[in-house]
């Protein structure tokens, strides 16, 4: 996973930390929000319908129980007036209460067979009422009040009226004996409707009543009339309580509850179609919001990363540039304060890179150069021809020995010089040639001078430049010899100190003015190029291979000597 | 880190699982005063047993209750008791037991039969209304002496035939009703001779009941040998107004109604409340039927702990009838019982 995570770039880490981040903040937002709106929507929608729910209810049962109530009075009265025969009394009643009542139709008490003992009605009654269901359920079951569904009239003959019965068993008196009959009301439906229609259910909104065998009473939906109609199914389904529900694709909230006293069940479907869709409205919002944040911070997050890895990709294609060579190019970048500082100190970088590069450079061409030089001075034809010439004098007086020594000396001295060893050498094989140089040159001078080596023994091994005490022993050589004084000496030191090495070369001789040291000493350290003084090459060559540390300076005092200092850092080995 | 979850889910379930089993119980009406003695009755029963009652009064609304009901018909409450207000809604609820596969024990308001036959789950606490009919009978013959054929002296028109008047509970309901026809029935089956004056609905009420006996006294006044009340309110309410009218006469101001040697009417109740039991031993009140809200209270609480407990209720202690009905005796109340 680390790995996975380290393979990705810095933009995409970027980009995909954000948008996690973002993304699951976002979605918790989101998901307890909508969570909290849900549920007090549904809360309100199941509070709201429940309480229409009662509202209905409570008109029903209201209705039904002043049927009821009177329905009671009334069996009092029956008890009452037919123990006194006084069965005109009973009509009268019937009809006062169809009077005072508006929504009975009509009352009469009917013997068990289904005759009329006392009516409302005085004319048209139908004869065969022991059929009826509400007149059977009466004489079945006593003691409680039947509420038929909604028919047409049925105690008159070709009614045409819709009206729910109310039939009720009762007892009631025949010349001092207690007969079983049966008390019914007959009710308008006009108003029962209307009870329906008076509360605010909603586009679609509608009751249905149904009985306990979930047989249906009454639909407040023309649609709905049977007991499969989807809303009777509903109502069945749920069988009490609340529910929200989709019906003909609208969302309606249903709860059924049974009406006190009649063995009913109303179902309410309330349209809260508005509130449901409301829901999945701000639902749709908040998604819509989500992706547009997620969005945002995605494009934000992207630029964000581009103005960091995009001048990191400029930098390195740069680097590729400078591997390739190119020092010259520059960095422009844009961006954060940091990757400006970067690109700044890269370009600073690439500069001192460049600096640095050709000082080397020149360092090396320099080297090349001196030494070509010193080379040059070594091998110098004139030293050839007079070496030769000595050479041949001393053959031309038999001195055999001397000449042979002198070759020797010639011969080492030239293979010394050409040697495939560049630039440095050890101390000792430096001195060997000193010493063949000596040897060729004492015999050039017949022996006008004496030399002498005081080498520390050790740091015979110390490296030192090549072919450098050459041109200081010259000197020696040619300040030294005087005509007039048939010995000079010419002294070599060597030693070190303080973590230096020291080489000293001594004559004697007249010896050089303070002004012509402070002349000589200006004119080596000089940048001017001069191939004619030997010195300077030498002084050259010892700053490029050692630096400042290294230093060539010349003593000197009247008529007594001349000595040439060389000093250089300590070293055993390597090639600088 | 799964097996802390794991762990924690364990704890979890098994706190779940030892959580105490509530049973609610729904009450019509808690300002009928039976029926707070009745909640009472019940919460004291349940003290011994293992699980916990949670009474809820529906205020007389077959709607508020239908409200109560839903929460709990699901299986974390296996077993409810309802008294319902409505015993014709009931079926409603039963099928919504059925539904949910809950038991319900209903109790004091019996529902129809055929509703009761809709689901096996259900049963019926209650006491049978023509019992106390029957027994509110039997006291008025102790009255008058247990001979149909020679009454004593009680029968002051000495003729051979009980005067009567009847105070009944809210017309057409259906324990007014079989109190009042059974009563009666009882009467006559025993070979007595009865003669009910008058019927009078007083809903049940005290109040009405003292009202209603104010219209009464001029119209049957002396002639009236027995007061027999549907329920106890009643009664005491027409004693208040037999009282005023001297019917009941505290000669000696000894707080108490000496009935052989001070004016008493017989007045008969049904329901064996406490301020009923305070007037007879007050020698007012000639008798009641004690409806045993105590016995039915034990007898529901011991009913939904078997079947909490899934015991056969082969055993139990109470009869059940018909596998749903366990029906709880009245008790004669008098100053002879």
């Amino acid at each position: 996973m680390i790995k996975r995570l380290n393979d990705l770039s810095i933009g995409q880490m970027i980009f995909i930390i954000s948008i996690a981040i973002v993304g699951v903040i976002l979605m918790l937002a989101t998901v307890t929000t909508n969570q909290i709106i849900f549920t007090r929507t549904d809360k309100l929608i199941e509070s709201t319908s429940k309480e229409i729910n009662k509202q209905v209810i409570m008109n029903y049962e209201n209705y039904l129980s002043n049927v009821i109530d009177i329905s009671n009075s009334l069996q009092g009265y029956i008890v009452e007036y037919t123990k006194e025969n006084n069965v005109d009394e009973l009509n009268r009643l019937f009809v006062a209460t169809t009077n005072i009542e508006k929504n009975i139709r009509s009352v009469a008490l009917l013997n068990e067979y289904g005759q009329v003992v006392s009516s409302s009605i005085n004319s048209g009654i139908n004869p065969r009422i022991a059929d009826i269901d509400w007149f059977k359920q009466a004489i079945q079951m006593v003691d409680i009040h039947h509420f038929s569904g909604l028919h047409t009239e049925n105690i008159i003959m070709n009614g045409k009226d819709e009206v729910v019965t109310i039939s009720k068993y009762v007892q009631y008196m025949k010349n001092n004996e207690t007969m079983n009959g049966v008390l019914m009301i007959d009710i308008n439906t006009s108003n029962f409707k209307t009870l329906a229609a008076q509360t605010n259910l909603g586009e679609s909104g509608h009751i249905i009543i149904t009985d306990q065998t979930n047989g249906l009473i009454y639909s407040s939906n023309p649609e709905c009339t049977s007991r499969i109609c989807d809303s009777a199914m509903i109502a069945q389904s749920i069988v009490l309580g609340g529910k929200l529900v989709s019906l003909n694709d609208l969302n309606m909230y249903v709860n059924v509850n049974t009406i006190k006293d009649t063995r009913w069940k109303i179902a309410t479907f309330i349209n809260v179609n508005e509130i449901v869709t409301m829901k999945t409205e701000i639902l749709v919002q908040m998604i819509f919001i989500f992706l547009g944040t997620l969005i945002a911070v995605a494009i934000t997050s992207y630029i964000f990363s581009r103005r960091i890895t995009n001048p990191m990709n400029k930098l390195k294609k740069h680097i590729t540039l400078i591997e390739q060579g190119d020092f010259d190019t520059r960095v422009h970048v844009e961006g954060q304060k940091e990757v400006l500082l970067l690109a700044d100190a890269f370009n600073n970088m690439s500069d001192k890179v460049k600096e640095l590069m050709i000082k080397v450079l020149n360092e090396q061409n320099e080297k090349r150069k001196t030494h070509f030089i010193a080379l040059q001075n070594q091998i110098n034809p004139h030293f050839l021809y007079n070496t030769l010439d000595s050479i041949v004098a001393l053959s031309e007086n038999n001195r055999n020995k001397d000449v042979e020594l002198a070759i020797i000396a010639l011969s080492k001295f030239f293979r010394m010089s050409i040697s495939s060893e560049m630039n440095l050498v050890e101390l000792k094989d430096e001195i060997e040639h000193i010493r063949n140089y000596l040897v060729i040159q004492q015999i050039r001078y017949r022996n006008a001078f004496k030399f002498d080596f005081e080498i520390d023994e050790e740091i015979l091994h110390h490296k030192v430049i090549k072919l450098s005490l050459q041109p200081l022993v010259e000197n020696a050589i040619l300040h030294g010899i005087q005509p007039d004084e048939a010995f000079t000496t010419i002294l070599i030191k060597a030693y070190h100190k303080d973590g230096f090495t020291f080489i000293e070369v001594f004559n004697e001789g007249y010896g050089i003015s303070q002004d012509r040291i402070n002349e000589i000493h200006e004119m080596i350290q000089s940048e001017k190029q001069s191939s004619s003084l030997g010195l300077k090459n030498v002084y050259q060559r010892l700053k490029l291979y050692y630096g400042d540390e290294a230093d060539l300076t010349i003593e000197s005092e009247l008529d007594e000597y001349t000595k040439v200092i060389m000093k250089m850092p300590f070293s055993t080995e390597g090639e600088l | 880190m799964k097996n802390i979850i794991v762990l924690l889910l364990t704890l979890l379930l098994s706190a779940c699982e030892t959580q105490i089993v509530t049973v609610p119980v729904f009450i019509y009406d808690n300002s009928d005063a039976y029926m707070a003695e009745f909640e009472s009755n019940i919460r004291l029963a349940a003290q011994s047993k293992d699980y916990l009652i949670r009474s809820f009064n529906s205020q007389n609304s077959q709607i508020i209750q239908n409200d109560q009901i839903e929460p709990f018909m699901n299986k974390d409450y296996p077993v409810l008791m309802i008294n319902p207000v409505d015993r014709l809604s009931v079926y409603a609820i039963i099928e919504k037991a059925k539904q949910n596969d809950s038991t319900i024990i209903f109790f004091n308001r019996e529902p129809l039969p055929e509703d009761l036959a809709l689901y096996d789950k259900v049963y019926y606490v209650g006491a049978d209304a023509v019992q106390s009919a029957q027994l509110q009978a039997s006291l008025i013959m102790d009255l008058f002496g247990n001979d149909p054929k020679n009454l004593n002296e009680y029968d002051k028109n000495k003729d051979g035939i009980i005067q009567a008047v009847i105070l009944k509970g809210e017309q057409g309901h259906q324990d007014a009703e079989a109190r009042t026809k059974h009563v009666i029935e009882t009467l006559t089956l025993s070979n007595y001779k009865i003669e009910v004056m008058d019927i009078s609905s007083a809903n049940w009420d005290k109040e009405t009941a003292q009202a209603q006996m104010e219209e009464l006294i001029p119209l049957y006044g002396d002639r009236i040998e027995i007061l027999i009340s549907n329920n106890d309110a009643m009664a005491l309410g027409a004693i208040e107004t037999l009282k005023k009218h001297k019917f009941f006469d505290d000669l000696n101001q000894d707080g108490v109604i000496d009935r052989s040697i001070e004016p008493w009417l017989p007045v008969v109740g049904i329901d064996g409340l406490e301020v009923s039991i305070e007037s007879i031993k007050r020698g007012y009140l000639y008798g009641t039927i004690k409806n045993d809200s105590e016995s039915m209270a034990d007898c529901l609480i011991q009913l939904a702990d078997w079947l909490l407990k899934g015991k056969s209720l082969d055993i139990f202690p109470y009869t059940i009838t018909d596998g749903k009905y366990l029906w709880i005796n009245y008790q004669k109340l008098s100053l002879e019982e």
